[in-house]
């Protein structure tokens, strides 16, 4: 259990600091000028294919998310890169809200989590991720704010739910305790038991309650939306 | 620029004359609205790096879709293929695809495609969050509110895919941008229908409150039950389509 915790916090530290860096470079890049555009941004790429370089096993893609009406050229717009057939490729995306597959992206948690909640953050998923990797992701977003304080977007990474569960599924299974790796809505991540497994939804327990509450057998990682749920002995 | 389904259109072709693949494909995205009209096309390399083929490939086809008078070229710095306001024509471009087509073709596509959204439907309905249904009846919404035939298009092809999402695995979500990308335009075309669109858009909503109150068996049922009319409007089109032998 301990050992599970440890890598669990470890994981999500780790992945905050890489988010929280390309916040960085990107609140810099938007200092530079009062009126920001796309070109602006230009920093973000290469620190997005070092860090993909870096944590292949686990970051898929990342980037910057633009609040809507940011950059003067370009009213919505996502600055994301991503691995895509042993490549590091821009994120194509309708950015036009008239197109047809235009999406409001302002609706989605990893957007609206960090905009709307204090501290500034958001661990979002597991998910279907449609806009960019279609494939099972978790993604960690921290607000980007303008040097007023008023928000700017979200700086990100998505992490595949299998390289998580990779690196976990070990420590879960020789704990000696059933353990589940839950979100908040109480949908499994990662789990080492075929009764519970990554996607379902846990149905006999109250797992939005549990965290409320606070209650023992659920263990929330390093203050994020997961939490670590004991079952009992294996 | 593209995203989410579209991305299927620009996905690795397989065999066959590669050109007319790409032509087929860039057709489709038309007719679907996927490529609104006066959207850019990516440039030649791009669209050859983005479906595997080579510029000679993308160049033959790109002249056949102006031919068609689907695109146009417009010179100078800020040139390319622009696609041109021309539903019309690449529509019944789809119309004689579907002639082509035999009635038991037709029937096994929709047999395919109604498992596919059933079995989504019903796992919609045991994995689907309160946030997850909020989206589905943000979807439902934008089929009620659409004004137009294309918009009512885009937005049942948007709920399928919502729900193929929701169903939270990659597999199914892919067949079905796959089954989009392959299959759209002509499902559209049974689907586009005003009959037939008012019908499903009725049932689209069961489906909804079906997948929100965890009723997977419902869910699975209505959903068959809209591929289902899409499929016999879509054959009674083909048989319309039929020329009456003469003597």
């Amino acid at each position: 259990m301990d050992d599970a915790l440890a890598q669990l916090e470890e994981f999500v530290e780790s992945t905050r600091a890489v988010v929280h860096e390309i916040a960085v470079t990107t609140t810099a890049a938007l200092a530079t000028t009062p009126q920001p555009r796309r070109a602006d941004l230009v920093e973000i790429e290469p620190l997005i294919a070092r860090i993909l370089g870096e944590r292949e096993e686990t970051v898929h893609g990342g980037g910057f998310v633009a609040a809507p009406g940011l950059l003067e050229d370009a009213p919505w717009w996502l600055e994301w890169f991503a691995w895509d057939a042993g490549a590091v490729q821009r994120l194509v995306s309708e950015t036009d809200p008239s197109g047809a597959t235009f999406f409001d992206y302002t609706y989605m948690p990893w957007y609206s989590g960090p905009r709307d909640r204090t501290p500034a953050r958001a661990l979002t998923g597991p998910y279907v991720d449609y806009l960019c990797t279609d494939d099972y992701t978790l993604t960690v977003t921290e607000a980007v704010r303008r040097q007023d304080g008023s928000f700017a977007g979200v700086a990100g990474v998505d992490v595949r739910i299998f390289a998580v569960e990779e690196r976990l599924l070990v420590t879960l299974r020789d704990s000696g305790r059933v353990l589940v790796l839950v979100n908040e809505l109480g949908r499994v991540t990662v789990s080492a038991t075929a009764q519970l497994l990554s996607g379902d939804l846990v149905e006999d327990l109250d797992i939005p309650a549990m965290f409320e509450a606070g209650d023992e057998r659920l263990t929330r990682i390093a203050g994020s939306e997961l939490g670590l749920l004991d079952l009992g002995p294996r | 620029m593209y995203g989410g389904a579209a991305a299927a259109v620009f996905a690795p072709l397989d065999t066959l004359s590669r050109a007319e693949q790409v032509e087929r494909r860039l057709t489709d995205a038309i007719v679907l609205g996927l490529i609104p009209a006066d959207e850019q096309l990516p440039g030649e390399a791009e669209l050859a790096r983005l479906l595997g083929v080579s510029t000679m490939t993308v160049r033959e086809a790109l002249r056949a879709l102006r031919e068609a008078d689907l695109i146009e070229t417009r010179r100078g710095r800020h040139g390319g293929s622009f696609v041109k306001e021309s539903r019309g024509i690449a529509l019944q471009r789809i119309v004689a695809r579907l002639l082509e087509m035999s009635t038991a073709q037709l029937r096994d596509l929709g047999d395919q495609y109604a498992a596919l959204s059933g079995a989504a439907a019903r796992l919609a309905a045991r994995r689907a969050t309160s946030v997850e249904v909020a989206r589905l009846r943000r979807a439902h919404a934008e089929i009620v509110a659409a004004s137009t035939e294309g918009a009512r298009r885009r937005a049942e092809s948007h709920l399928q895919i919502e729900i193929a999402s929701v169903a939270q695995s990659p597999l199914l979500f892919r067949a079905e941008v796959g089954m989009q990308a392959e299959l759209g335009p002509l499902l559209w075309l049974g689907a586009g229908h005003e009959e037939v669109l008012l019908h499903t858009a009725g049932l689209a909503g069961d489906v909804v409150e079906a997948i929100a109150n965890g009723d997977g068996d419902k869910a699975r049922a209505l959903s068959e039950d809209r591929v289902v009319r899409w499929t016999a409007h879509l054959v009674e089109l083909r048989l319309q389509g039929l020329e009456t032998p003469r003597g």
